[in-house]
């Protein structure tokens, strides 16, 4: 199942690239400034580039390629595909695993409290702060950030992953210049994920808490926090790792406009850069990478899934 | 058997249940009492109370549910009588399981889907009973051999949807007895069986009551299933008691009209099913 959606994915983002008007020659060619390139140039770049062969062969021999993870070279910087995108996969990484992670950390006790306390004040407050939120923006709350913080305040760096001079920083030093530089951003990921997940993990566990099982519990002898620990988080982790799986995906797809914004070298910023140049072998080396990422992810949650409820095991 | 028959196991004076405000009471001042020791039935018709009266028993009706009355439990003897109606949650807590434990109807539904069936028997042993983890497994273990399953250890690994429903039911019975309790109530415990595994779930039942002279308050609709484990029926009709009676005197003239209807229904069902299998003959 994997691996045909994989193949799928490969074909048509190729197709999607190679069949939309425009090529890194052409945009050299029909450039300012110096006054464009002769076509003779602009045909040895096209076969240098290999852009004159058939469809089809390019797509087969790219394919063959893709297995071995060579990319091949960006046509920007001339250097390595997966070179490039190595460098950049960490910031983005760090940046999102971490806001899942603290998300995560609030957003189970939030909404349990909200499910034990359905219909009160909190509850209600809770739940219309998530639509709120969940309404605006993050590119909005991001530009916001940046002037209030950023730019009036100068509390916090709101450009790149590391100051100057982080080369020459001792090791601590070096950590918490990047946790200032990725609060902001980490920011503008997190509060998103967590107005969506609180009222998606509130409602599960309401759910479950009318479960008979949850009653007779309580008809054990069990306290409160017992059955909520042992019986109620457990039935209500399922549902939210199957969320988690759809959510990753689309957190990696936001990161694009945010990690421009935030000039944050990662992996959305030079998927923007590269579709600019139209550096086809880098945008496909990150298309074919972000599928791997997303399949691997669904395993991950599959895995779990099955670790965490022995009915999904054996189905 | 335990205690002094003369001072009740429990008693139940003018409780009174109301669902909603300004909606009519649920349960109409119900008395009654039960010894050490005694299976009693609790019959009814459909949506008369009986599930209303077991949860006021075990505290566990909705927070905006309006309770009137008192419930003395005087336990085995090892406490003073307490009113349950006026206790504290804490207290609360440390009855349910230990001293009054319950057995519901939907018996696969009430053991959470991702926990194994020991772990879950063991769960209730510890906190009832304040066993350490390999204590209680090993009591989990005679738990389970104590209802009849077989292979108690390969059981207690099992997942609660591996479970039969007669399977389930017996697990239901090993929970309840857990809490080494005085009182068990039984809502339904047999209702969605057929009638072979019904008999054999009875029959777990009533032994394992009377080896560890447990009290069982058996709610039902069915005066055969009545007829087989009590010794003493009380009749609810739309909230009220109207009949409390020992079981054998079930056809005497001075039984209310309700426990008439129940009586004959009964007859009825049986007669119907006897007509049915004399035809198919
Ligand atoms: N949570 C609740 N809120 C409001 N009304 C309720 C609630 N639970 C039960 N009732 C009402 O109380 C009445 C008695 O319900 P109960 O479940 O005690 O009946 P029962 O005798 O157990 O019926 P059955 O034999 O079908 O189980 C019913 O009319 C029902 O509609
Ligand atoms: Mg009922």
């Amino acid at each position: 199942m994997t691996i045909p959606t994989f193949v799928g994915i490969v074909l048509i983002t190729f197709l999607l690239i190679h069949l939309s008007p425009g090529s890194p020659a052409s945009g050299t060619a029909g450039g300012f400034g110096d006054g464009g390139i002769s076509s003779v140039d602009h045909d040895r770049l096209r076969t240098h580039f290999e852009l004159d062969a058939p469809l089809l062969s390019r797509f087969g021999r790219w394919l063959t390629r893709v297995i071995r993870f060579d990319f091949g070279r960006s046509f920007a910087d001339g250097r390595p595909v997966s070179q490039r995108i190595l460098e950049r996969l960490y910031p983005t990484l760090l940046v999102t695993l971490v806001t899942i992670m603290i998300g995560l950390c609030i957003v189970i006790p939030i909404a349990s409290y909200a499910a034990l306390h359905a219909g009160k004040h909190f509850d209600r407050i809770i739940l219309g702060a998530c639509v709120g939120f969940y309404a605006i923006p993050p590119y909005i709350v991001g530009m916001v950030l940046i002037l209030i913080l950023g730019v009036r305040f100068e509390w916090l760096p709101f450009s790149g992953l590391t100051s100057e001079g982080y080369s020459e920083m001792r090791l601590w030093q070096k950590f918490v210049d990047i946790i200032q530089h990725s609060v902001l951003i980490g920011c503008c990921f997190l509060y998103p994920l967590v107005a969506y997940l609180v009222p998606f993990v509130r409602a599960t566990m309401l759910s479950v808490l009318n479960e008979d099982f949850v009653r007779a519990a309580f008809a054990r002898g069990l306290t409160k926090r017992q059955v909520v620990f042992r019986h109620v988080l457990p039935n209500t982790l399922g549902p939210l790792l199957t969320v988690m799986g759809l959510i990753v995906p689309a957190v990696l797809g936001g990161s694009v406009v945010l990690e421009v914004m935030f000039a944050w070298p990662g992996m959305g910023r030079l998927l923007y850069e590269s579709i600019h140049d139209r550096d086809y072998p880098v945008i496909m080396g990150m298309t074919v990478l972000s599928a791997v990422i997303v399949l691997g992810v669904t395993l991950v949650v599959d895995l779990l899934h099955a670790w965490s409820d022995p009915r999904v095991r054996y189905a | 058997m335990k205690t002094a028959i003369e001072q009740p196991l429990i008693e139940v004076t003018d409780l009174s249940v109301r669902y909603k405000r300004g909606q009519a009471p649920v349960l109409r001042d119900v008395s009654f009492s039960m010894n050490c020791g005694e299976s009693i039935a609790l019959v009814g018709d459909s949506g008369c109370g009986k599930s209303t009266l077991a949860m006021s028993l075990m505290r566990l009706l909705p927070a905006d549910a309006a309770v009137r009355g008192s419930i003395v439990f005087r336990g085995d003897g090892e406490f003073e009588p307490m009113d349950l109606m006026g206790v504290d949650e804490r207290t609360m807590q440390a009855v349910r399981g230990k001293h009054i434990a319950m057995v519901f109807q939907n018996s696969v539904g009430s053991l959470d889907p991702v926990m194994r069936v020991g772990n879950q028997i063991a769960e209730v042993v510890r906190v009832t009973q304040g066993a350490d983890r390999s204590t209680a497994h090993k009591m989990a273990i005679k738990l389970i051999e104590r209802v009849g399953l077989p292979s108690p250890q390969r059981l207690a690994q099992a997942w609660p949807h591996e479970l039969s429903g007669g399977m389930a039911q017996r697990v239901g019975l090993a929970l309840a007895l857990a809490g080494n309790p005085s009182l068990i109530i039984a809502d339904e415990p047999t209702s969605a069986m057929d009638a072979n595994v019904q008999s054999q779930i009875l029959e777990v039942f009533r032994h394992a009551c009377r080896q560890a002279g447990v009290a069982l308050l058996l709610i039902t609709h069915d005066i055969c299933v009545a007829q087989a484990l009590a010794n003493r029926v009380c009749v609810l009709d739309r909230g009220s008691l109207v009949d409390n009676r020992p079981i054998d005197k079930l056809d005497s003239p001075s039984c209310h009209a309700a426990t008439k209807r129940l009586v004959d229904a009964a007859r009825l069902k049986s007669k119907a099913f006897t007509a049915i299998a004399g035809k198919m003959v």
